[in-house]
């Protein structure tokens, strides 16, 4: 035997020990059991296949691949199809198919027949190319990407536009300025002193600002237009910063989630 | 030292908590009110020893701008409800459709709150409120009716109009600028770095016999950075096309998929090498993020593209990839609108479009009058955005100063201090 | 002021590690081994880059997983410090109510789920305490497994609960921002049944739902699009529903900018997550035994974090030490 043939079948019989290890042989509902059993097991086994790429890819790495594009293309095909057809569609369509899939009718309702003309068109790209109707496809992409932009114009130029100008508009100088305050005895930037708001105001309008003319294409950056540009590409680098931080916390949160998995649900290290 | 530093944050703590609960309670009393169910609506109450004085000035209005469904009540505090007295715990709003003298309770709020909003009402349909104050032993004092209103449908919603300009002055710019595009006139673009470098790329994965990966990000037609992406893959694809070297494009979203062929197919058209053109190049993996993420990296490992790049939306998957594609010593271009991806772009691709660059590369290189003219047209938002905030920044500093006659100086930029300070 | 340094709320995570560590599981003897053996192994990494010799990637690998395996199997726990930012949905849901109405969107698949879940299974039983009605939705395909898990980890501690009385799960529409758009003015337009079919006006709960202001308050958790920022332009902008939101580490910096005038609060990563945690153990006791998935993550967290700030600094300090050689040599 070679190792093509040995070492999926050596995987399996590991596979069936670890899985009998967290059998509840005392369940008095045994194929309940088998299932919990098998969903913990299974996820062992997947998530050290998945961690394994980052020694080498290998075999058990694909296979975990393979199984996740596999499941997650047909699961998504499911959520499409019960979401939107079944749930949303057939209970305004047809009383004889709701009832078929248990769907309560609601009532006919002529424009849903709309998207799913527009459903159906998207389908020509499917037919051969000889019948020359694949173009229609089109219109169903011009619909999408023309009610998108309808959709997010007003909503985006209001909420990220015209509010964040607004609340960037603060106090470069504070009127009442009485000097460095409890920022040198109380270290702790989140502290709202003074001196600190003041810092922040000046950060914010200079930050927006440079940051603006790093982005204005109309014109080379040269001279000063050129300085103001390198500034606002050190306040971008900035927030770059801020935000790997920002991200790496979430990676390591994910990191000791997948752990505590590994530790508590399957192997029971941990209580 | 430590005590007392201990102290003061603590106390600090205590007062930001106690302030932002005061300033929430506030905001949020009438919203919680709606729904909450005082029982002391018993109108006999009111005849009960010590009924806190009633509130005046009953006003129903009908709600301005909306399609006909609310009315705006408000009154002035009763007597019982200021500083000193305060034994007013809130107030209790009723309302009759007209011509019934029967008052049904629709809700109530907090003391100190003087206004209420009666929503989900019939269109054209005339009600009367009428609003009573209580106190915490449940008196409830007579109640003071409202005149009556007629809820009314607005075609336009005059609050909204500011938007309605800028959005008639940047896309008007942006107009300007397309017509003038098409017509021939140049139009000034400052240089891009890592522009010049697709070129190279391209001509390095020839050299090596290797292929190209391009990855149009992982968001559908509908998000404009894949749009941005796809424009950048006719160009790389034409080139692919050109050098006669392979391209793939896996793709996140279906319909990316077909855009992203039909792109492809077009570009080696015009390279003149459609029979080199291979549709299965070209196809979607999953919808599932890391799935997707997964399937790529299996693609990486295994064909050793040369040059891979990133051109689209990103999420989490942007530093999986972009490391991905550095241990195989690929050269990687990115370039995304995600602020929170760029950093790992930034750190792990030879280049990256930062932001609004990509929308640039993808004018640049298309050099199509659309995106020329859009680019142009938001270079114009950009400066309204920065003299905006320039002036506002001097305004709010003179205004707060004491003593400093500003009026006339704020009377003059009165407009663009609507749009952006009082539009919201 | 070196005393202040330290109990300043921006240094204090990185040193407290070091005076308060408090095992459980394989006790202290364990905890001892790991952390000799984190200080050899970041030891050699900093003589080797000081050496100017390459560490190769999969040691730091190796590294990290082990830092971090390490935390979790000595169950470091660390003193949460509140902000107001989650503390406002803390205490707007304590200002609620009996029988009011709060609406819970879970946008995220179970790739976010370490971050985002705690939040969901704490603000869920911090309403059901408060005997507040709980709709869940998700607007991601992914959501609706999501919803189960929360209602399965939850509903052993209310076993009185009654399905469409006293919470409800209308499960995920697609459409994302299309689904918001219609919900902030007509709920039962996008969901005029629940998840498995049962028409929405049959749930006692539902009745009085017409729109997302109808819900005395709604708590969005998310990891990405469609999620937080769809919810502020398509529901809490135009139909000035009272919102609060858990976000994802990664997208809570972009965020922050519509607190508090958009959304009165916001939990950010496991951090967010885990002072909510701390809120509601404070005010339901019984809580105390309860397995906080979120203030677990956090000691590991610091120690990766702790680990991470190590290997820039080497970087760098080989980064300047190479630079130099070059110049000497040439």
């Amino acid at each position: 035997m070679n190792r093509k043939v040995m070492i999926p079948i050596a995987s399996i019989i590991v596979f069936i020990g670890f899985l009998l290890l967290k059998f509840d042989f005392e369940a008095v509902d045994s194929s309940q059991a088998l299932w919990d059993a098998f969903i913990v097991t299974a996820g062992g086994f997947l998530t050290l296949m998945i961690f394994s790429f980052l020694y080498r890819d290998n075999p058990f790495y694909k296979f975990a691949e393979h199984l996740y594009v596999g499941v997650s293309a047909a699961y998504w095909m499911c959520v499409g199809f019960w979401s939107n057809i079944v749930q949303q569609a057939i209970p305004h369509l047809s009383p004889w198919l709701s009832e078929a899939l248990d769907q309560p009718f609601l009532g006919y309702k002529w424009d849903y027949w709309i998207p799913i003309a527009f459903g159906l068109l998207l389908l020509t790209r499917l037919l051969p190319d000889s019948l020359k109707i694949g173009w229609l496809s089109k219109w169903t992409l011009a619909f999408i990407v023309a009610s998108t932009a309808g959709l997010l114009m007003t909503a985006n130029l209001k909420a990220n536009f015209i509010s964040q100008i607004s609340s960037t508009m603060s106090l470069p100088l504070l009127p009442d300025w009485t000097g460095f305050g409890d920022f040198v005895s109380n270290f702790d930037l989140s502290y709202g002193g003074q001196f600190i708001k003041m810092l922040s105001n000046w950060v914010i309008v200079v930050g927006v600002i440079s940051g603006l003319v790093y982005f204005f294409f109309s014109k080379e950056h040269t001279g000063w237009f050129g300085r103001v540009s390198r500034l606002g590409i050190w306040v971008l680098m900035v927030t770059f910063g801020a935000s790997f931080g920002y991200t790496v916390m979430g990676r390591v949160s994910l990191l000791v989630g997948r752990l505590t998995f590994l530790f508590r649900d399957w192997a029971g290290i941990i209580s | 030292m430590s005590r007392l530093s201990r102290l003061s944050i603590s106390r600090k703590t205590f007062l930001t908590s106690l302030l932002s609960l005061l300033v929430f309670a506030a905001y949020s009393a009438p919203l919680l009110a709606q729904d909450s169910d005082i029982s002391v609506t018993d109108s006999t109450s009111a005849e009960l020893e010590g009924a806190p004085a009633a509130p005046t000035n009953v006003l129903a209005v009908d709600h301005k701008y909306d399609i006909g469904e609310a009315v705006d009540v408000s009154w002035d505090l009763s007597f019982d409800d200021t500083a000193g007295m305060r034994n007013v715990a809130g107030y209790i709003i009723y309302r009759s459709v007209a011509g019934s003298a029967e008052f049904d309770s629709i809700g109530a709020v907090f003391s100190l709150t003087s206004s209420f909003a009666d929503i989900g009402l019939t269109r054209g349909e005339t009600y009367q409120y009428s609003v009573s104050s209580y106190t915490l032993s449940g008196q409830v004092s007579e109640p003071i009716v409202s005149a009556e209103v007629t809820t009314e449908r607005e075609w336009f919603d005059w609050d909204e109009v500011w938007v309605f300009i800028l959005l008639v002055l940047i896309g008007g710019s942006v107009m300007y600028f397309i017509y003038h595009a098409r017509k021939g006139k140049q139009m000034f673009l400052r240089k891009i770095a890592g522009l010049q470098a697709v070129e190279e790329a391209i001509g390095r994965a020839t050299e090596m016999g290797r292929p190209i990966l391009f990855i149009p990000g992982i968001h559908d037609m509908d998000d404009v950075q894949t749009i941005a992406g796809m424009t950048i893959l006719a160009k790389v694809a034409k080139q692919v096309a050109e050098y006669e070297s392979r391209i793939f494009v896996p793709t996140r979203a279906s319909l990316a998929m077909t855009a992203a062929r039909e792109t492809v197919r077009e570009a080696y058209m015009t390279a003149g090498r459609v029979d080199a053109y291979r549709a299965d190049d070209i196809y979607y993996v999953t919808d599932e993020q890391f799935g997707y993420v997964a399937a790529v990296n299996g693609i990486m490992t295994r064909d050793k593209p040369a040059t891979c790049f990133y051109l689209g939306a990103f999420f989490a998957e942007s530093l999986i990839l972009a490391e991905t594609g550095n241990s195989i010593g690929a050269i990687q271009i990115a370039g995304t609108a995600q602020p929170a991806q760029l950093p790992f772009f930034v750190a792990a691709c030879d280049y990256t479009l930062i932001g609004e660059e990509l929308f640039a590369a993808s004018a640049y290189l298309s050099g199509e009058a659309k995106q020329l003219g859009s680019l142009k047209g938001q270079d114009v938002g950009k400066v309204i955005a920065m003299a905006a905030v320039l002036i506002g920044a001097v305004l709010a500093t003179l205004g707060s100063e004491e003593g400093m006659n500003i009026e006339t100086f704020r009377g003059a930029f009165h407009g663009i201090w609507s749009v952006f300070g009082g539009g919201q | 002021m070196i005393q202040a340094l330290f109990l300043s709320p921006v240094f204090s995570p990185l040193f407290s590690p070091l005076f308060s560590v408090v095992s459980h599981g394989l006790g202290p003897v364990f905890s001892w081994i790991f952390w000799i053996l984190f200080v050899a192994g970041v030891g050699w990494v900093f003589w080797r880059t000081i050496k100017g010799r390459e560490v190769e990637r999969r040691v730091i690998f190796l590294m990290m997983g082990l830092t971090v395996a390490g935390a979790v199997l000595t169950g470091i726990v660390l003193p949460v410090q509140e902000t107001v930012v989650v503390r406002n949905i803390f205490d707007t849901i304590e200002n609620l109510e009996e029988g009011d109405k709060v609406l819970l969107s879970l946008d995220y698949d179970p790739s976010g789920a370490p971050e985002l879940q705690p939040m969901a299974i704490a603000v869920s039983q911090h309403c059901l305490e408060k005997k507040l009605k709980i709709c869940y939705m998700t607007l991601w395909g992914t959501g609706g497994a999501m919803i189960a898990d929360v209602i399965t980890a939850i509903r052993p501690d209310f076993p009185e609960l009654v399905y469409g009385e006293d919470y409800c799960n209308v499960g995920y529409r697609a459409g994302n921002e299309a689904v918001l758009k219609v919900i902030a003015t007509d709920f039962r337009k996008t969901f005029p049944t629940d998840v498995s079919g049962i028409v929405l006006d049959s749930l006692p709960m539902m009745t009085g739902v017409t729109a997302c202001p109808d819900f005395s308050y709604i708590v969005a958790i998310g990891s990405g699009r469609p999620g937080i920022k769809e919810w502020v332009e398509y529901v809490v902008e135009p139909s000035g529903a009272l919102m609060g939101s858990g976000a994802a580490a990664v997208s809570a910096p972009q965020l922050y900018p519509y607190y508090p005038q958009q959304m009165n609060g916001m939990m950010g990563g496991s951090k967010g997550a885990s002072e909510y945690e701390k809120m509601l153990r404070r005010g339901y006791p019984k809580y105390g035994e309860f397995r906080a998935q979120a203030t677990e993550i956090m000691g590991p967290q610091t120690v990766a974090h702790v680990f991470l700030m190590l290997l820039i600094i080497f970087a760098n300090i080989s980064f300047f030490l190479a630079k130099k050689r070059k110049g000497a040599s040439a």
